[in-house]
């Protein structure tokens, strides 16, 4: 059991992380998780889809920036700024993927922005063919609805 | 299977997308991620498959920007006309097909000529009727000087009809940002724009030829930054807004009435005609005391002008000049005086556009007695390397003590080749020969020449 201010994650595949109580909270679904019953800030939260070493790199996210917060003199912006530089260039295809769901259910906001900032950099300038192989995805368009949607935007493509 | 790359990747997609490393997501993230992009990177994405085809109907920021061919600036090429206007219409046909109630963000960057007013004007319609947070318009050629008959003119988006229709009425009380640059615009809508939009926080007004009077007044604006600039026809400007944070005014004329701004930090006005020095602080009532930037741009220092004597400026972090100058002894007695008045000065840029060239002064006098113990950083810009010139940046070092770099920018100077390694070596040389302080003091002094 977490001691007083720290609270246990429980990832689905059965990893326990004890995490500070301020880490725990940058995610609004944990916050009001803890909010509404007291239970959850004694026991064990359990974290429903996101295995162990997801779980672990949202933690890692989420202690910088709850030290961040709290402190600005240790924790600069531009330290920030480095550190989530690195954090999204180290993901590869799969993690970030898991990331971006996991960061969606447990609504921290900040890390959910960066890594659809992290896509969207990825897709910029791209055509359609390249981000087709970046992200693995089947044209599934008959020929007559690609011929369909490229008349709708002559000007686009 | 088309692609073999991920093979190796455990198959722990969701079942309609084995191997796809992004369409499982969900609605909401894919919308977030394409709302990042222009919008024609956005509608692109329609083409990567049916799971993309109809997402992009629901981003909610909405941005504009031309490329390629047409972004030239060229109002007269008929073949660039027509491809602007297949680019009018895509717009109109995105406008249509977007699918969301409220949008939060609707920027235009193109270069359009006066044909597609109507178009303009109707996008600016469907931005304020859903609810945009966020207006920029930006033409991309400055309209043609005394003339508005080639570039946009914003009508009269408040005109009875639309103001009756209750989703334009409530819309346009989210606008928080305004952005007109290269639009004309009169005065008259700018005050519709403020009295109709309670939330706006930010305005800027850039290039329109058809402003002519312009009162930003009202006890309760809630407008916090303010840009007013390049509209050449400006004769009176009041502006009293008791939120206001930031002012930035450019024009020649010089009807600019300034008061009741109790919340100003930052003020920059480029009075662009050399109007003498004191002109500003008669213009602006405002206890500039509590004013964190000052930029004064192309005002003159005349003979005998001094500075309000009562001026204080003890909150002033960053300090900008642009002056021309008609005796280098009258400069340095005003400019001793800016820095005896703003001692937690720690920035200071300097741009003497014309240097008087006769001295009457003698080699060992100093006209600064006031030593500065915060300025850090000076910037002097259109440095063209004149005796007088370097006199007087002598004294700024002298007195600046804690002086820790010193920029000599000589661009907009008479220097020739100013970029080249040779004569940047000769700038140096001449500074280190004049002045020795730079070398001596410790720690040193950072010279960097641009």
């Amino acid at each position: 059991m977490a001691s007083k201010g720290n609270l246990t994650l429980k990832s689905c595949n059965g990893k326990e992380f004890i995490v500070e109580e301020k880490v725990a909270v940058m995610s609004t679904t944990i916050k009001n998780m803890v909010d509404v019953d007291d239970s959850f800030a004694q026991g064990v939260i359990p974290i429903i889809g996101v295995d162990g070493k997801i779980l672990a790199k949202l933690i890692e996210y989420c202690k910088e920036h709850a030290e961040a917060d709290e402190d600005e003199e240790v924790k600069s912006e531009e330290y920030l700024k480095k550190f989530d530089e690195k954090f999204v260039d180290e993901l590869n295809l799969n993690d970030l993927y898991d990331l971006l769901k996991a960061s969606n259910y447990l609504e921290i906001t900040k890390l959910l922005n960066l890594l659809c900032q992290k896509v969207a950099s990825m897709i910029k300038g791209k055509k359609p063919e390249e981000i087709r192989r970046i992200f693995n995805i089947k044209n599934d368009f008959t020929p007559e609805e690609e011929e369909e949607i490229n008349r709708q935007n002559p000007w686009a493509f | 299977m088309e692609q073999t790359n991920f093979r190796d990747v455990k198959l722990k997609r969701d079942n309609n997308f084995l191997e796809d490393f992004i369409s499982g997501l969900p609605d909401e993230i894919l919308i977030s991620i394409i709302s990042l992009l222009t919008t024609k990177e956005a509608v692109l994405t329609s083409i990567l498959s049916t799971r993309w085809r109809f997402l992009w109907r629901y981003i909610s920021h909405l941005n504009f920007e031309c490329s390629g061919s047409i972004s030239r600036i060229d109002q007269f090429n008929i073949l660039l006309a027509a491809e602007r206007r297949n680019f009018v219409n895509w717009v109109n046909h995105v406008c249509t097909s977007i699918r969301v109630e409220k949008i939060k963000e609707f920027r235009v960057n193109l270069c359009l000529d006066h044909s597609s007013t109507s178009d303009v004007d109707k996008w600016v319609e469907f931005a304020l009727r859903k609810g945009t947070e966020s207006l920029d318009l930006t033409m991309l050629y400055p309209p043609v000087s005394g003339s508005v008959h080639n570039s946009y003119i914003m009508s009269d988006v408040f005109c009875p009809t639309l103001m009756n229709s209750p989703s334009f009425s409530s819309g346009i009380m989210n606008l928080k940002l305004l952005t007109l640059k290269n639009v004309n615009v009169s005065g008259e809508l700018v005050e519709h724009f403020l009295v109709h939009c309670p939330m706006l926080q930010d305005l800027t007004v850039d290039g329109s030829l058809l402003l002519r009077n312009l009162k930003v007044c009202g006890a309760s604006l809630q407008l916090k930054f303010l840009k007013i600039v390049s509209c050449y026809h400006l004769t009176n400007i009041e502006i009293s807004a008791p939120k206001l944070v930031s002012i930035q005014y450019k024009g020649c004329r010089y009807m600019l009435r300034i008061h009741n701004v109790p919340s100003l930090l930052d003020l920059m006005i480029d009075g662009q005609t050399f109007l003498c020095i004191t002109h500003p602080f008669i213009s602006v009532q405002h206890n500039f005391s509590q004013l964190q930037t000052l930029a004064l741009k192309r005002y003159s220092i005349e003979e005998n002008v001094e500075l309000p004597r009562s001026l204080q400026l003890a909150s002033l972090r960053e300090l900008t000049l642009t002056v021309k100058a008609y005796s280098s002894k009258n400069l340095l007695r005003n400019l001793s005086f800016l820095m005896e008045s703003s001692p937690l000065l720690k920035k200071f840029t300097l741009q003497i556009t014309s240097v008087p060239q006769f001295s009457l002064w003698k080699e060992e006098d100093t006209t600064i007695k006031h030593l500065h113990q915060n300025l850090e950083l000076m910037k002097i810009i259109g440095f063209s390397c004149i005796e007088e010139e370097i006199r007087i940046i002598w004294e700024l070092v002298e007195s600046a003590v804690a002086l820790e770099k010193l920029v000599i920018d000589p661009k907009y100077s008479d220097i020739v080749n100013w970029q080249s390694e040779g004569v940047k070596q000769a700038i140096r040389e001449t500074f280190t020969r004049h002045i020795p302080s730079i070398l001596e003091r410790s720690p040193r002094i950072d010279l960097v020449i641009l």
